[in-house]
């Protein structure tokens, strides 16, 4: 018997081993001293030190463990993407646990594994890698959404979640089964050669797609696979909810991207219309849901699951302009959405109830800085044009028209003439009903995160004006697609 | 000999076997049979009980920790067939493997999953 051994090229996960190792580090060292700014400071640390190794493995296709991981340029944008979504939730977190004045334990390491998931998910060229960092994604956040046992609704949140997503992991699992049954293999670029040879299972592949897009789809939380959701973002510590709403998505996307494009030219139009009805069911569903919400939480994971219906229209024409588009949208969404949460964090101090819309009636006045920010971010939501927002929307219609979904467009368009209710109620109550003093007193010290939310807000608004940056760099690493 | 034959030769056994331990506790066992005896699993616990049974949280921690091992001799047995082909690059993935277990054991150790007595 010989035995070759495999190339793992231990480069190619550098970041990675990078992260575990800081991760691990955090868990024995919790208990000594010097707690306080420590402890999130080498989380940070280590997650700008794996952003700055992940770019200089750019355009040189790094493949190791015998190409089951690749780190082409696309997955190193997604995973620049994840980490600078971690790192706001890190700074978010840091605020949050402050305030709260409770010990953070393994807060910080179980991010950090959060990351080194999504990061193997998005560089996973085989379906069982891909399962395998979500799976390392999910234990990290089941745990984190619980992670205050005293508190019952995260109690709740946490189970739910975790029922809900185990069993989205059990059938993305099914799907992998169906896929080997078609293919005899679970690489995805198997599905190009097969194709070429005419030598796959159609019917098998079909049902593949249409698991790995439930399993998928729950991590998005596009409906129908979107109940959890509200309540796990309500009931998680809002830090956690930041990171919920983003973080996992980009990497799902990621792993969408890829089984779509190669998926898609095999299954003649079933993926595309797996993809349509969760789009507009996601765009329908989410809009109107978002209208009756009193909780501000409540109101950001419905106006999430409509977020995600206007991506997956990205999704529809991936191989020309509809990837880039998916991915400008998800950039600015990251920029928005964290805001708008973090924005929730600073006002969120109102003890043992959740935020209600209602509660930042007249903040305004004491908050000019938070008010505007905050107005800034719905504004984008809203895709009103001189925010990022609104060019992430122009670019994801613009390809849908152009690949003849007409009709998805003009769905999309109703339902973001709905969502200005929503995001603008917020607006309203802030500059114009009467001050309420619930709010006023926001303690402690904020400056980190204004200077994190101001940046956010500029960002938002800069590429709102000049998105071509942005759009050029995405290009360029897609172009091999 | 014929794979065939060893499979058939090896289902003999294990039927044989699972026949024997029943005849046996049949005619060796002592009459008559108690209340204790007649249950499925003598030394554990009740299977037909109230849902409202609570049970000590310790175990779920031990049986965590059981599972972590077991894992790994799942691993080294397989890796123990083949290790003389793998040579040295055998030996050091299993080193690894075992250090990264180590080191989930000494953390469930410092936060005190071995002590049964808090």
């Amino acid at each position: 018997m010989n035995f070759i051994a495999p190339n793992v090229n231990i480069i190619s996960v550098m970041p990675e081993i990078l992260l575990l190792l800081s991760g691990t580090a955090l868990l024995f060292f919790r208990n000594c001293a010097g707690q306080g700014k420590a402890i999130p400071g080498i989380a940070s640390a280590a997650i700008i030190l794996q952003g700055l190794m992940i770019p200089t493995l750019w355009g040189n296709n790094i493949a190791g463990f015998n190409s089951l991981i690749v780190r082409d340029n696309f997955s190193i944008l997604f995973q620049t993407m994840v980490g600078a979504t971690a790192l706001l939730a890190v700074a978010f977190s840091h605020y949050y646990l402050k305030q709260r004045k409770v010990s953070e334990g393994e807060y910080y390491a179980l991010i950090l594994y959060a990351v080194v998931g999504m990061n193997v998910m998005i560089a996973g060229r085989d379906l069982l890698v891909i399962f395998l960092g979500m799976e390392i994604l999910s234990l990290s956040l089941y745990v984190l959404v619980g992670f205050f046992r005293d508190i019952n609704e995260s109690m709740e949140a946490t189970v739910k979640y975790f029922l809900l997503g185990a069993f989205s992991s059990a059938l993305f699992l099914l799907g992998i089964a169906f896929f080997f049954g078609a293919l005899g293999a679970t690489g995805i670029d198997n599905v190009t050669t097969a194709i070429e040879q005419s030598g796959f299972n159609i019917m098998l592949l079909m049902m593949a797609a249409a698991l790995l897009c439930t399993g998928l789809g729950f991590k998005i939380a596009s409906v129908p696979f979107h109940m959890w959701a509200p309540d796990t973002y309500e009931g998680a510590p809002i830090s956690v909810a930041s990171l919920l709403s983003v973080a996992p998505k980009i990497a799902a996307f990621a792993v969408l991207l890829r089984i779509v494009l190669a998926v898609s030219p095999a299954t003649s139009q079933v993926t595309s219309y797996t993809i349509i009805a969760m789009a507009v069911a996601s765009m329908i569903i989410g809009n109107i849901t978002a209208l009756r919400q009193t909780g501000l939480i409540r109101m950001l994971a419905y106006s999430g699951i409509a977020q995600v219906g206007f991506m997956l229209i990205g999704l529809l024409s991936p191989e020309q302009e509809g990837g880039p588009a998916l991915m400008f949208y998800l950039s600015m969404y990251i920029l928005m959405n964290m805001g708008a949460f973090g924005v929730a964090i600073v006002f969120s101090m109102v003890e043992g109830k959740r935020l209600l819309i209602n509660d930042l009636s007249g903040i305004a006045a004491h908050r000019p800085f938070l008010s505007l920010a905050m107005s800034i971010f719905m504004i984008s939501l809203a895709g009103i044009p001189p925010t990022a927002g609104f060019f992430a929307k122009f670019y994801i219609f613009k390809t849908a028209i152009e690949a003849g979904y007409l009709w998805i467009v003009v769905v999309a368009v109703i339902m973001t003439v709905v969502s200005l209710y929503y995001y603008f109620r917020v607006i309203m109550v802030m500059y114009m009903s009467e001050a309420s003093d619930k709010l006023s007193t926001v303690s402690g010290d904020v400056t980190v995160i204004a200077v994190l939310l101001g940046v956010l807000a500029f960002a938002t608004i800069l590429f709102g004006i000049m998105p071509g940056s942005i759009i050029g760099i995405i290009s360029k690493a897609l172009a091999f697609m | 000999m014929a794979p065939s034959l060893s499979l058939f030769v090896y289902t003999l056994l294990v039927v044989g076997t699972a026949v024997a331990i029943i005849l046996l506790s049949h005619f060796l066992g002592k009459r008559p049979l108690t209340d204790e005896k007649t249950i499925p699993y003598e030394c554990g616990m009740d299977p037909l009980d109230t849902r409202k049974h609570r049970f000590s949280i310790k175990y779920y921690i031990v049986a965590l920790l059981f599972v972590i091992f077991d894992v790994e001799i799942v691993f080294i047995y397989l890796w123990a067939i083949s290790v003389r082909d793998m040579g040295l690059f055998g030996l050091l993935e299993m080193f690894i493997f075992v250090g990264i277990l180590l080191v989930a054991f000494v953390y469930a150790w410092i936060k005190g999953g071995l002590t049964w007595e808090s």
